[in-house]
This record gives structure tokens, C-alpha cells and sequence, in this order.
């Protein structure tokens, strides 16, 4: 079986390397973005199997990132799991639990978030049985 | 009685009237009294600068100034001595226009016996007493109103009319005094506000109640300035009036804004270094960057611990200060309490390192009610941590929920050290730690608990302890049971207060259930729950937004939307609808439910919350035939006249038709239509023109159109023009086809 795309936008250097350790540790592909421009780009180029999204970017806010994922067709489908460094913006954040996703409050447990992700991505595919693999011509 | 000497200057240049009255004087008296006599005014200003006298004996006819003129010029000089006029017959009237300008009485000379004298002199100086004394008290009462910090406006409660303002209030307004006084008191409000205030403003006269509200006002640069305001009605002489205390709190605002930023700042500086750190160490331990001892496992697992705390403590302080602040919103739901229960259980079973028997004691079939469900999973965690923390091995812990009427009820116990009589009370103090000696030395932040009875008095209920050294301690908790259209209420309210004070509009989106108790009888209670539950899951999965709120409400459900316009309001409300149906179709219930979209806006539409609901339910998301006029405009009339008929069969309000493009223009004018069904090969003007003069006319650019052409339409011509794509059907003409583009569109346009 092919690995788990998994794509990680996050501005700060240290979490990325943390985060994409982490998850190669633990057999995924690990994609990365430092702004929410290039995580676009890069999510409507490889079309992970699931993009973890930190809340607060340079360039564009997570929130709107995910939005404008959820209403891109080639995107739309992919499940997003954000980071927050819980603010003021943990209460609203809950709210995408219900739609599906989930945030994941900084600092996180490490082997948690693989936990989360596996389970995201399995829920997802077990709805979704077939996936087109955007690689292929 | 007053020992010292009556002491009475008389002025009285007639020797014989001036005997008299000494002689009348002299008789015995219950007071004492010494009498110094003057016959001029200029002596009189004399000996009224060299020593004080109680009360000054007056006559007009004096030789250095005579009649009112010298009455008026020593009660200039010392006004703070009561003066008696002494008058013969025939001065009467002057002696009377004396008293209305401030003297005290008047004697007739010659009818004046010892005791009416005496009378007369006692009241003066009583008289004059009061008066000063009230003058004093005014005086005191205007300082303090003057020098007051914040602004103080009364306005006539019956007529809204300001009759008094300090010179704060003209600093906050921009405005002098005098303009300020005759103004109606809505004036001072920003004009989308004025309704809003003048509900609250009647309300507390209907009521007689004082009112202590934020709002804003607007000062003379039409700046909005936002204000605390304590009003009060009281009745002064009669007269009902309004008083109101205005404080700036502009400064409080920015603070409050700053602090904020802070605190959300230092959050995520915090956190952010902190999750490299704990990540890091927590993959030397995991054996991810090689081979760790035990040793070293010992230490990073002491690392690991301590970071965790110390998340806690930021967590905690976080949370309390947003408590303190008022800055925590409640987002109440329908949810049970005996599932929160199960899912907060396992998170201990996890990690806890301690092996402890967790036992519970909860009704079978759940205990439903509103409350938010994310702060109460935070209390009972705390509750049950708490209760970890401080038991041993060998012990216990129970959660036990139960209901009465009106409340649930909520207890974590355990049989851990318990807390001493003396320290009970201090347990929900912020940052106090009891008894930790006695515990197994865990550390916390001492913030738990104040936290935790924080949330629960929040959602209007109650939090206590109960507790023997050495048997254990139960915390109690309770959560009453409110209907959904109290919270709903209540949200909608808050809601609305936040948009007036973002300035911004709020969007009232309403799903209103068609006889929603037939549905639920042919349901049954819990299925129909289940499906309004699954509407809201796909209402929240509507709005996009985090910071928009869907809630139960007695229609079925409601939607609420900030920062956004009607358009916005609209879209969401189309695409949820969209969903509700597809869902009910899906589930084989749409002819068991009937939903309908309501839509009012807060503050273009209404400003309250029945309005705002009345009106949402008036306003519903559908189109509506019998309102609908649809301008048929081509060339072969044959066929406009036919689709006249069939149209007006439909229900269609108005369908009008034109010959040419230049005649539809012409009708436009006078009638605006809500559809224009257009062909465009036309003699005189054709279909081209006519959409490319709509388009730049702002009277008719939003009118929608739909295209009808015998011939191939040339996009690139429309494209051109800027039109949105404009739908085109083919002749000869498929009507299903027709009414479907016609529903889409008016849809689209709503």
C-alpha cells in the first residue's frame, strides 16, 4: 500500500521539523508549507490524504485556508485538522468537531495527533471507498 | 432656646418710629434682645460690615435713598441677613414688591403691638435660615453636579425633552449647555441606535425602574463614543424626569482591547516554543532520535510532567482571566449529561498512572438539557482530577448525576484525604491550595475549582462542598433544566447586543418547522430529535463560519450570522436550505416534515428579538408567485399572448409583454418587473441592447433575465457586457423547462 499523504502548513520552522519527524517516524509522507498560499498550492497539486493546518499564518488565517479548501471540488473532500495555539479562537474552533474535523490544542502530545490522523483518515475513507489518485493520468 | 442677644439693627431715620419700635422692643420678651439703631442707609452698611445682627429692621423712607431702591441696595450689600420692612399706611404696594424680592415681612408702623413684632422678627430669621440652608444644599447639589467626571443629562420623562445637562455632558457631546437643554434625549444617539434606546428608555418609565447599560452615543463630530449609562426616574414637583449618569468609557474599551491582545498574544508566544519543546522531548523519549537509557527516560518522563503543568497554569490563568472579564460566552446546547459523563470517563483510564475503581451512578435513559457542553466537560474533569489527586490507592471515586424538577444534579466524591472544617470554605478561592500536606504532594495552579464554580454559576447554577478529614470529600454541582426557547432567547439577545456593539448587522436565519407537534407525534419524541439534531449538524456544516451559531429554537431551528449582509445572509440561508431538503428527501421525510426558511436582519429589519423573530417568519425564502411580474418581451406575438395565458394559469401575479426592445423599455419604466423573459432577434432594438442598457442602468441591472432564441446566442457579446451568465433556453419552447428557470432564477435573485 502506498503511504499516507499527509501535508503540514505551519509557519515555525521547529514544529514542522517536530511534526514531520514525527509522522515519517510512524510511515507518512510528509508534505510542508510555511504559508497558507503555498499549502493551496500544494494541497490542490498532491491532494493529500489529510493537511494539518496551523490556525495562525503570515500570510492568510487558517480558517480561511480551510474555507477556501472546502470550496475547491479538488480539495473539498480532504479533512483538515487544525492546530491552535488556544486563544480566544479555542471555543469557535471546537466548532469544526462537529463538521468532522478536529483541533488539536498547542502544545499537542506527538504520538496523539498520528493517533488522530490515522483515525481521521480512516473515518473518511470508510465513507469514500474509492479515491482517485490525482498522480495518475 | 438661644442664650446670646437677639441682636436687631433698626433703621429708621424718624426719631418718633424709632422710639416706638424700641419701646415696643424693650417690653419683657421670652428672648433677650440689642437693638442698635441707625438713620441712614450708609450707617446702616456700616454697622452691618462692623459686627453681625440677626435680623435688620427697615425703613423705606430713608434720607439718603428712599422707597424699593433702598430695600434692594442693603439686601445687595447682605443678603445673608433677613430684612423687615417698616412701611406707613400708603406703601404698602411697596412694601409687598419688597417681600417678592427677597425681604423677609413687613410691619405697618403705628399697628405693630410687642408680640406681633416679636412674630414677626422670629419667622424672618427662621425663614431666612431655611432658605439659606436650601440655597446651601443647592449650591452643594449644582458643585456636584458641575464638578462631577461623568456627564449628567435630565430630560422631561413625558416629552423625551433634555431641561438639564452639566458642563461634562457638554465636553462628551461637543455641544454647549445651552443647545443641549431643548434637545429630545434620542439626539445624543447614533441614528441606528435611536430605536433601540428609546424601547429601553420607555420601558423604564412604564416601570419606574433605574437602568445600568452600556450604549453609545454620537457627539457633535458624529463620532460614536461608547458610554456606561445609570438612569433613573424620579417624580421632582410632579413632573416626571429622567436622569441619566453618563460615563466615557472609551479609555475602559481600548484597555479591555489591549488586554485582550495581550493575553491572546502571550498564549500563543507561550505556546508556541512550548510545543517544540514538548514535542522534542517527548520523541527522545519514544526512541525516535535513537536509543534513550532509563535513566534518561526517568528525566525526560520529569520534563514531559512539568511541561504539561506548566500548559496547565497558562490554561488556567487563560481561563480565569477571561472569566473575570465577562469575556466567556456560554454556547448552550441541547445535550445529555450522562453521555458527557462516559466520554470524559475514559480519558482517565488512559493515563492515569494510579489504578483507582472510577464507579457511577447515573438514570438508565440519560438526563437531556441545555448547557455548553465543552465547559462542563471541563468542570467535570477538574472535579474528577481533583478527586484523583487526593486519593489513595486503595480508594474510590463515584460520580453520581441525578435530576428533580428543575435542576440535574451533579457529584464527584472520593474517599481521599478530605479537606478540615477551617479550610472548606477557602477551597473555591483563586490561587489557595488547602491541605496539601495531607495530600500525595500533587501539585496544582490552585485555579480548578474557582474556574470550575465559575462555569457552573454561569450557566445559573450552583457549586459546593462537603468534606471529613479522612473519609473524603464530594463536590456537589448543579445545572438547571431551561427550555429552548429560554436559550434561544437568551443567545439571540446576547447575539444581537454583540452585533450593536461590533457595529455590525447580525443575519436571523430561521428553520421553521410546519406543525411541528403533529410532526413529532407522528415521529415520536426521540426520532424527532434525532433529526433536528442531524439538521443542525448540517446547518453548522452550512454557515462555514466558526463564529456563526446554530441553535434549537420552539420554530425548529435558528441560525445566526455576524459580519455578514443580507446577501451573504441569503446564500447561506439557500444553501442550507438546500441541504435540509435534500436531507429530508433522502431520509424519506419530506412529506412527514415541511421546513421553511425565514430570514430578518438585525438592525436594517428589526431591532429586538420578538421583531426580529416575527419577521423572520414573515419573510420567508421562496418564491412566491402571486408576487411575481414577468415582462414578456418579443416580436412574434402569437406566441407572447400564448405564454400569457399559460403563465397567468400558473399563478403568476402580472405577466406584461412587449412587442420590441425600445417598448420594454418604455414599460420598465413604469413598471418594474421581477423576471424579464427575453428574445433577441426583435425589430427596432434588439435583445443585445436591451440587456446592455438594463445592465448599465442601476435601476434595472439587478433585474434578472433569461434568454429565449430561435437562433444561436453569441456569448462572447454577453460575455462582453459583464453579465453574469444569463440562462438560455431554445424555441420551441419546453415549458417544464420554462418554470424550472424561472424558479431557479427568482430563487437566485431573492
Amino acid at each position: 500500500m502506498d503511504p499516507l499523504k499527509v501535508l503540514v502548513i505551519d509557519d515555525e520552522d521547529h514544529i514542522l521539523k517536530m511534526i514531520k519527524n514525527r509522522l515519517e517516524a510512524n510511515g507518512f509522507l510528509v508534505l510542508t508549507a510555511k504559508t497558507g498560499h503555498e499549502g493551496i498550492e500544494l494541497a490542490r497539486q498532491h491532494r493529500p490524504h489529510l493537511i494539518v493546518l496551523d490556525v495562525i499564518l503570515p500570510d492568510l488565517n487558517g480558517r480561511v485556508v480551510c474555507r477556501v479548501l472546502k470550496e475547491d471540488e479538488s480539495t473539498a473532500k480532504i479533512p483538515v485538522i487544525f492546530l491552535t495555539a488556544k486563544d480566544s479562537l479555542e471555543e469557535k474552533m471546537a466548532e469544526y468537531e462537529v463538521g468532522g474535523e478536529c483541533h488539536i490544542p498547542k502544545p499537542f502530545d506527538g504520538q496523539e495527533l498520528v493517533e488522530k490522523i490515522r483515525r481521521t483518515i480512516e473515518s473518511i475513507s470508510t465513507f469514500e471507498t474509492k479515491r482517485s489518485n490525482p498522480d495518475e493520468p | 432656646m438661644n442664650s446670646n442677644p437677639l441682636r436687631i439693627l433698626l433703621v429708621e431715620d424718624n426719631p418718633g418710629d424709632a422710639r416706638l419700635i424700641q419701646e415696643t422692643l424693650s417690653e419683657p420678651q421670652p428672648i433677650s434682645m440689642e437693638v442698635t439703631l441707625v438713620d441712614n442707609l450708609q450707617k446702616a452698611y456700616q454697622s452691618l460690615k462692623e459686627k453681625p445682627f440677626d435680623v435688620v429692621l427697615l425703613d423705606l423712607s430713608l434720607p439718603d435713598a428712599t422707597g424699593f431702591e433702598a430695600f434692594v441696595w442693603l439686601y445687595a450689600q447682605a443678603p445673608e441677613i433677613p430684612i423687615i420692612i417698616l412701611t406707613g399706611l400708603n406703601d404698602q404696594q411697596l412694601a409687598i414688591k419688597a417681600i417678592r424680592k427677597g425681604a423677609q415681612d413687613y410691619l405697618i408702623k403705628g399697628t405693630v403691638d410687642s408680640t406681633r413684632l416679636m412674630h414677626s422678627i422670629m419667622y424672618a430669621i427662621e425663614r431666612h435660615n431655611l432658605k439659606q440652608a436650601l440655597k446651601n444644599s443647592e449650591k452643594k447639589y449644582y458643585n456636584l453636579i458641575e464638578s462631577a467626571n461623568d456627564a449628567i443629562i435630565t430630560a422631561d420623562a413625558e416629552t423625551g425633552i433634555i431641561i438639564d445637562a452639566n458642563k461634562k455632558a457638554e465636553d462628551l457631546l461637543g455641544i454647549p449647555v445651552g443647545r443641549i437643554i431643548g434637545m429630545h434625549y434620542t439626539d445624543m444617539y447614533p441614528e441606528d441606535q435611536k430605536g433601540f434606546y428609546q424601547k429601553v428608555f420607555l420601558d423604564q418609565i412604564g416601570q419606574g425602574k433605574s437602568v445600568f447599560t452600556n450604549l453609545f452615543i454620537q457627539n457633535s463630530d458624529r463620532q460614536r463614543i461608547p458610554v456606561e449609562v445609570s438612569s433613573s426616574v424620579s417624580d421632582i414637583g410632579g413632573k416626571m424626569v429622567v436622569q441619566g449618569i453618563y460615563r466615557d468609557i472609551t479609555e475602559r474599551k481600548k484597555i479591555e482591547k489591549l488586554k485582550d491582545e495581550f493575553v491572546s498574544a502571550v498564549s500563543h508566544e507561550l505556546r508556541t516554543p512550548l510545543t517544540s519543546i514538548r514535542e522534542g522531548t517527548s520523541q527522545f523519549l519514544d526512541g525516535l532520535l535513537g536509543e534513550t537509557t532509563d535513566e534518561q527516560k526517568q528525566f525526560l518522563n520529569i520534563i514531559l510532567e512539568d511541561i504539561d503543568r506548566l500548559q496547565q497554569i497558562i490554561d488556567e490563568l487563560l481561563d480565569i482571566s477571561k472569566i473575570e472579564s465577562g469575556r466567556v460566552e456560554l454556547r448552550r446546547e441541547q445535550a445529555d449529561l450522562v453521555d458527557l459523563v462516559c466520554r470524559v470517563l475514559p480519558r482517565f483510564h488512559g493515563f492515569l498512572r494510579k489504578k483507582l475503581d472510577i464507579t457511577t451512578i447515573m438514570p438508565q435513559k440519560g438526563l437531556k438539557l441545555f448547557f455548553d457542553a465543552a465547559k462542563i466537560t471541563q468542570v467535570i474533569t477538574n472535579l474528577i482530577s481533583n478527586a484523583y489527586k487526593f486519593t489513595d490507592e486503595k480508594g474510590k471515586i463515584t460520580i453520581e448525576v441525578s435530576e428533580t424538577e428543575n435542576e440535574a444534579r451533579i457529584c464527584v466524591s472520593d474517599t481521599g484525604v478530605g479537606i478540615s472544617r477551617e479550610n472548606l470554605p477557602k477551597i473555591f478561592e483563586k490561587f489557595v491550595q488547602v491541605d496539601r500536606a495531607n495530600g500525595p504532594g500533587i501539585k496544582g495552579t490552585g485555579l480548578g475549582l474557582p474556574i470550575s464554580k465559575a462555569l457552573v454559576e454561569m450557566h445559573g447554577g450552583q457549586m459546593w462542598a462537603e468534606s471529613v478529614v479522612g473519609e473524603g470529600t464530594k463536590i456537589f454541582f448543579t445545572l438547571p433544566k431551561l427550555s429552548s426557547e429560554i436559550i434561544f432567547n437568551e443567545s439571540l439577545a446576547t447575539m444581537i447586543e454583540e452585533a450593536a456593539g461590533k457595529e455590525t448587522r447580525l443575519i436571523l436565519l430561521l428553520g421553521i418547522i410546519e406543525n411541528p407537534s403533529d410532526v413529532k407525534k407522528s415521529l415520536g419524541d426521540d426520532r424527532f430529535h434525532m433529526v433536528i439534531s442531524d439538521m443542525k449538524s448540517l446547518a453548522q456544516e452550512g454557515v462555514y463560519r466558526s463564529d456563526d451559531t446554530v441553535i434549537e429554537c420552539p420554530e425548529g431551528l435558528a441560525v445566526m450570522l455576524l459580519d455578514t449582509d443580507r446577501k451573504g445572509g441569503l446564500t447561506v440561508g439557500k444553501r442550507i436550505k438546500k441541504s435540509f431538503q435534500d436531507y429530508l428527501s433522502e431520509k424519506k421525510l419530506d412529506t412527514v416534515i415541511k421546513i421553511k426558511l425565514g430570514i430578518s436582519i438585525y438592525p436594517d429589519n428589526e431591532k429586538y428579538t420578538d421583531s426580529l423573530i416575527e419577521d423572520a417568519k414573515k419573510n420567508l425564502l421562496e418564491v412566491n408567485l402571486r408576487n411575481v411580474r414577468i415582462l414578456l418581451v418579443d416580436d412574434e406575438i402569437t406566441l407572447t399572448e400564448l405564454m400569457k395565458i399559460k403563465m397567468e394559469s400558473k399563478g403568476f401575479k402580472e405577466v406584461i409583454t412587449a412587442s420590441d426592445g425600445q417598448k420594454a423599455l418604455d414599460i420598465m419604466r413604469e413598471k418594474k418587473p421581477d423576471l424579464i423573459i427575453l428574445d433577441m432577434q426583435m425589430p427596432v432594438m434588439n435583445g443585445y441592447e436591451v440587456i446592455g442598457r438594463l445592465k448599465t442602468n442601476p435601476q434595472t441591472a439587478d433585474i434578472p433575465i433569461i434568454i429565449l432564441s430561435g437562433f444561436p446566442v453569441d456569448s462572447r457579446k454577453l460575455d462582453e457586457m459583464g453579465t453574469k451568465k444569463i440562462p438560455v433556453l431554445s424555441k420551441p419552447l419546453d415549458d417544464s423547462l420554462l418554470s424550472e428557470n424561472i424558479e431557479k432564477v427568482l430563487m437566485d435573485n431573492l
